[in-house]
């Protein structure tokens, strides 16, 4: 007997629990101002320029035209359209972190977010289609081939954002980002779906690369690793310019509501 | 120069500078309102 009553017991859980909020509103209040720093530095704007520009340089000059055995300029396409794939991929993750902890705090920045990593992920991901679409000219002589799990699972997932961008539009302001948070959740299924549908479904066109020695695609580890880099500066770049939109947007609603008081 | 991979950066060179033009105006845009609101 710890001569406790249940009482006791029940306030000491209580203010346990609210001790570890506290602490996890600290943790995620640091995320957001290092999210906020980071996405709104001078640093990200020319590491996007300088890494963009370096992967140019590697892309037209140094790396092979060569792959799959097949010699061609436009294999050269593959380096942006691998690295705008996985940056469509973290996005389009982004969005679901965005949305969960939206679902979980009603923090508006999560919203925010959610809302612009969406908007990103779906640019990312249409521009991977057109670039992959050209290179699939060059590899497979076709533009698109619908007997391939990949290709079919990521214009899935192309289709899912573009309805998740047009619920987010197509609803008011506080039950809409309920709505497009929830959706943001349950659609972000479809992204690891795709990754791992050469792993799950037996592939046409589209082979597993990570961990597959049997691949012989012959690109240049340094030039897609620059040019993963560059991708990744540019989408923290434009991220942040959203961001600071959505807040503008809200910073002219509320002088508005105030001056007509 | 092969004329596909040319259209293929291109493509992507007008889409993301159009992208970023259109993001940088319309922040200048809601900034500019925000002042004239405030005034």
């Amino acid at each position: 007997m710890n001569g406790n009553s249940p009482t006791d017991d029940g306030d000491a859980r209580t203010q346990g629990s609210r001790g570890s909020n506290v602490r996890f509103a600290r943790i995620i209040g640091t995320v957001t101002g290092i999210l906020h720093r980071v996405t709104g530095s001078r640093f990200v704007a020319w590491g996007a320029f300088g890494f963009g520009l370096l992967s140019m340089v590697l892309v037209f000059g140094f790396a092979s035209d060569t792959m799959y055995g097949i010699e061609h300029g436009a294999n050269l396409l593959a380096y942006w359209h691998i690295s705008l794939a996985w940056v469509a991929a973290a996005a389009l993750g982004s969005t679901f972190v965005g949305s969960a902890l939206y679902l979980r705090y009603r923090g508006p920045f999560w919203s925010r977010l959610a809302h612009s990593s969406g908007e990103l992920g779906f640019l990312f991901a249409t521009l991977t289609l057109l670039l992959g679409s050209a290179w699939g000219r060059v590899i497979w002589n076709s533009w698109w081939e619908w007997t391939d799990v990949r290709l079919v699972t990521f214009l899935i997932v192309w289709f899912i954002y573009a309805g998740y961008l047009v619920v987010y539009s197509a609803t008011d302001a506080q039950s809409g980002d309920r709505y497009a948070a929830v959706y943001g959740v349950v659609g972000f299924v479809t992204v690891p779906l795709s990754y791992a549908s050469t792993r799950l479904w037996t592939p046409t066109f589209h082979e597993t690369t990570i961990g597959n020695s049997g691949v012989s695609a012959n690109i240049d580890p340094l030039t897609l690793v620059v040019t993963l880099v560059a991708a990744t500066f540019l989408y923290l770049y434009l991220l942040g310019i959203r961001i600071r939109i959505h807040e503008l947007e809200q910073d002219v609603r509320r002088a508005r509501h105030s001056r007509r008081r | 120069m092969e004329p596909l991979l040319l259209a293929g950066y291109s493509a992507l060179f007008v889409a993301l500078f159009g992208y970023v033009t259109y993001l940088q105006r319309r922040m200048a845009r809601l900034e500019r309102r925000l002042e004239d609101v405030q005034a």
